[in-house]
């Protein structure tokens, strides 16, 4: 082929190769580089700060006879042990109970199911610390109301239970987490081809049988799915060990890190031992996730998506009744009665009165609402950090998301690992972590500002906004861009005009998905507030702990309404969203 | 107008090498066809020439200017190429309505609005969706789809325009009359058109030009329509053009008979191929005439199935089974009807002679 060019095609090559030269470094690796110093900083930073804080001495050497050192002091060593046990009892009960009402909502004939199934989500919506300050009303053992009303009635004078201990921690933890197996395994069951079941029942097998043999082992990844799910939250969970078990001296790994950094005021030592037991969450995080995924990659070849399907339901005969009446009970006990008490206890005139009506009174929202200047300020922290937060890590996310999804840049694959950290990080190592890196270590002191928790926010949202923005970035197809593309629009252009319309609502929701676990957030804030950046999670916590009761229920009242405001919401917006499909 | 030249093109997907030192020049104002199997790297090209993908090697010019070239590492992004592409999912908008779907080049381009709306509203009707302009994408069949795609493209006149498989989500007839409208624009604009599809009889009708790829991605013959079916180049080309009779021979003692059997055949191998031992005869259905007058090749009538204006047979030579199709009006007007199990005699014309496989491994 002739490769000798006249004058004018050699201007025009010269010309090409300049705007391909200027294009090299262009707006993708921009884009790709600026998506990673976030990640970096925000979550790569501070996780490796305290790996870097446990394992090192002052000196910077590698140290792990300390480590070991710590670990075995009885205080360390037994909140290890606290928390791997509530772990695994919240993890054994909230299997039994999602696999029981899963199975109870999508095969049987239990009458409205449908109801049924959206109220048994509902514990989803409960901050579980405030759902624990109402068990604590209710059952402690001295001052409870259910406690008092059976020592009256029956003449006794030891409690009917003691909700301060183990036992306690893990019923009430079971109460908000059980939804993730529940979820999990109704989803896998709806999605399951009746074919195979079908088949078994014409061979002339009983439903018995086919449960066990065929239904079952179909489910099983599902099942273990939703388990780990529910130990990776029990493992770091703060809000109802702080409530139920601090009092009686029982603290699990998180708790114990707040009272160490709290009481300590960040001393060399507190953090040390904090950053020892970060560590082993993240470590032990990172696993659960890890066998998470390979789990539910074997579970997609197994469950067949049949769209359109009749499963076989179980009659229920004569425990058709019972079996609907124990189901309302449950949620009459787990959600309705903490959430009246709640409600009950926010507006009495004074804390151990009875719940009768000549006690009631709206002052303590008005004054907590309009009066009080730390309630006030509170409302108001929490409002403008989780919508800005919320804002912020949206529009982060997507654009990370759009990096990992759609461009074809070199080096993606190190934003694909960063990306996968936040969601394998617990609110405590986050807090802890954002101490470590936003303390005046690199030049910049956030401490005590409203800024530390707003980074900490986005770092422990960020798997959230990630995971949303990606979804909705997978169901737009390659094409539609490069359709635009090719009519003349540029990149630039193509975003504005084709991809961004076509996954606002997956940002939508993502907005939505970080603004309302933002707003009731405690175990992050906890550790990060000062005197004026306390957020609603924190002020109800702290007036639960100086004997505020009512002040804090009053101020857990608000929050729950602007909670259930917010997820009427955002049902809304993501049904609309599917009407549209 | 801009002719589109490929020179030594290879793409790799890592191991995979779907491309392997490409060279085609569409000319001006040409239609040119990529036509071959699934999967051989049609759509690969089209990415290639639009700029959504760079060459592992080669180069591409578009007109006088070089748009992609590994070596060099130039490439002009797909935005300043001026190239319409109708894409194989067709990549309609799904928030926007037909109208918003077909004007968007328009807008891009800041045309003028009296004028961008004129030439939307001819755009739809060209492609024979007035009426519809205010819909959105779900609520159009996918043939429907397809032609939104196809006013979208070619609504903003372009130099060339790229189409994968434009027309393959429409039935026979609508098929025929959107290959009409193609090439009267093609005509009316002097536009270069570069066409993707599996489909040979819509390359025959349409093109000016044919590529014929096989699986592994390689040009096998690039020709004219009529030139590729008289012509065809080697046994893959015959075959992916048509239906097709392969009857393997073998010359023996100066008499030709089927391989491997002493069944004679009355065919004379081309002058100048009568050195070689095995040869591979290739011919139509319909070149192959049925009689009743001994023409010293017997056959025997396997199956008939009547499709209309033609008759289907199925024939066996010796071991070998013929597809054989007469026209019904003249078989019947001839009496030369034949029924299952019935004997009858074999006539060739149009006779394709090419080297056979087997002769082809004994040599080397
Ligand atoms: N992005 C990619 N990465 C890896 N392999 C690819 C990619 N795109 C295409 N291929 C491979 O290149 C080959 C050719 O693909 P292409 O889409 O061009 O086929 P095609 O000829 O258009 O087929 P069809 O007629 O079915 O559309 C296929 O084997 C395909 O798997
Ligand atoms: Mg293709």
């Amino acid at each position: 082929m002739g490769m000798i060019q006249t004058g004018k095609n050699r201007k025009n090559l010269v010309f090409s190769k300049k705007v391909a030269d200027l294009k090299k470094f262009g707006a993708a690796e921009l884009v790709l580089i600026l998506s990673i110093i976030v990640l970096v900083v925000v979550v790569a930073i501070p996780i490796l700060l305290i790996f870097w804080n446990a394992f090192t001495t002052a000196d910077g050497k590698f140290n792990i006879k300390d480590v070991i050192w710590i670990l075995s002091k009885p205080e360390t060593y037994q909140a290890l042990l606290n928390s791997v046990t509530i772990a695994l009892g919240v993890t054994m009960l909230s299997t039994i109970l999602g696999v029981f009402f899963a199975w109870l909502v999508t095969r049987t004939d239990l009458p409205f199911k449908g109801a049924m199934k959206l109220l048994f989500i509902v514990p989803f919506m409960l901050p579980s610390f405030i759902g624990a300050m109402a068990w604590k009303i209710l059952l402690s053992p001295r001052g409870g109301y259910i406690n008092v009303f059976f020592k009256n009635l029956l003449g006794i004078d030891k409690p009917l239970f003691n909700i301060y201990g183990m036992a306690g921690i893990i019923i009430v933890e079971t109460m908000y987490l059980f939804p993730f197996v529940f979820l999990q395994v109704s989803g896998a069951l709806e999605r399951m081809d009746p074919t195979l079941e079908e088949s078994a029942q014409i061979s002339g097998i009983d439903l018995f049988t086919i449960t066990r043999k065929i239904t079952f082992p179909l489910i099983t990844p599902s099942i273990i799915a939703g388990a780990l799910l529910v130990a990776l939250y029990s493992l770091s969970h703060f809000g109802v060990p702080a409530i139920l078990g601090t009092e009686v001296g029982i603290y699990n790994i998180p708790t114990l890190i707040y009272q160490k950094i709290y009481a300590s005021a960040g001393s060399f030592e507190a953090i040390r031992t904090g950053t020892v037991l970060a560590s082993i969450l993240v470590i032990s995080a990172a696993i659960i996730m890890y066998l998470q995924n390979l789990v539910l990659k074997k579970g997609r070849y197994q469950i067949i998506a049949g769209k359109s399907m009749r499963p076989m339901l179980l009659k229920l005969r004569g425990f058709k009744i019972p079996l609907l009446i124990f189901s309302i009970l449950y949620i009459a006990v787990t959600v309705l009665l903490p959430t009246v008490t709640v409600f009950l206890v926010g507006a009495l005139k004074t804390y151990g009165l009875p719940l009768k009506h000549k006690h009631m009174t709206l002052e303590n929202f008005k004054y907590i609402l309009f009066s009080w200047k730390m309630t006030k300020d509170a409302i108001k922290n929490s409002v403008v950090l989780s919508l800005g937060a919320a804002f912020v890590t949206m529009l982060v996310g997507t654009m990370i998301s759009y990096v990992i999804v759609k461009m074809k840049v070199k080096g993606k694959f190190i934003l694909e690992f960063l990306g996968m950290l936040p969601f394998s990080v617990p609110g405590t190592v986050i807090a802890l972590g954002v101490i470590l890196t936003w303390s005046g270590r690199f030049g910049v002191n956030l401490y005590n500002t409203a800024g530390i928790i707003f980074v900490a926010y986005i770092a422990r949202y960020m798997a959230f906004a990630l995971k949303s923005t990606s979804a909705a970035l997978e169901q737009v197809h390659d094409s539609l861009e490069e359709a635009s593309r090719s009519c003349g629009a540029t990149h630039w252009q193509a975003l504005k005009h084709i991809v961004l319309p076509l996954i606002k609502p997956g940002m939508v929701a993502a907005f939505f998905l970080i603004f309302l676990p933002a707003l009731r957030e405690l175990t992050t804030s906890v550790l990060l507030y000062g005197p004026t950046t306390r957020t609603i999670g924190v002020a109800i916590y702290a007036l639960n702990e100086d004997g505020e009761t009512v002040y804090a229920m009053a101020l857990a009242s608000i929050a729950l309404v602007i909670i259930v405001l917010g997820e009427i919401l955002i049902r809304k917006i993501t049904s609309t969203k599917e009407g549209n499909g | 107008m801009a002719e589109v030249k490929l020179e030594n093109i290879s793409k790799h997907y890592g191991e995979h090498r779907v491309i392997e030192n490409l060279n085609i020049t569409v000319k001006e104002g040409e239609c040119f066809t990529f036509l071959g199997p699934s999967g051989c790297g049609k759509t690969v090209i089209l990415r290639l020439i639009a700029g959504f993908e760079r060459p592992t090697n080669g180069e591409i010019f578009i007109g006088s200017s070089l748009v992609s070239s590994a070596e060099q590492k130039i490439h002009l992004p797909p935005e300043e190429r001026k190239i319409g592409v109708v894409f194989q999912d067709y990549a309609v908008w799904p928030h926007k309505t037909v109208y918003e779907n077909v004007i968007y080049p328009l807008k891009i381009q800041r045309i003028d609005k009296n004028e961008a709306k004129q030439r939307t509203m001819q755009a739809i009707t060209q492609v024979g969706l007035k009426g519809l302009e205010k819909r959105l994408p779900y609520q159009l069949s996918g043939g429907q789809q397809q032609r939104v795609a196809l006013a979208r493209a070619l609504v903003s006149k372009p130099e060339i325009m790229l189409l994968d498989e434009p027309l393959n989500n429409l039935d026979a007839k609508l098929r025929e009359e959107m290959r009409f409208e193609i090439k009267e624009l093609q005509r009316e604009i002097g536009v270069t058109i570069l066409y993707v599809t599996h489909d040979q009889e819509v390359a025959l009708a349409i093109s000016d030009r044919i590529a014929i790829f096989d699986h592994t991605g390689h040009v096998r013959q690039i020709g004219a329509p009529r030139e590729i079916y008289e012509k065809p180049a080697d046994k893959y080309v015959f075959n992916f053009m048509g239906v097709s009779n392969f009857i393997p021979l073998e010359i023996k003692n100066g008499a030709t008979i089927i391989e491997d059997s002493n069944i004679p055949v009355a065919l004379q191998p081309p002058t100048g191929k009568k050195e070689a031992l095995r040869m591979l005869a290739a011919c139509r259905p319909f070149d192959i005439e049925l009689t009743r007058e001994n023409t010293g090749m017997k056959g025997e009538v396997k199956r008939v199935t009547f499709l209309g204006a033609t008759m289907d047979y199925r024939i066996n030579l010796g071991e070998k089974e013929l597809r054989i199709q007469q026209d019904t009006q003249e078989a019947l007007q001839n009496n030369l009807l034949f029924k299952e199990g019935e004997d009858c005699f074999l006539k060739f014309h149009n006779v394709a002679w090419f080297e056979s496989q087997s002769v082809e491994m004994g040599v080397s």
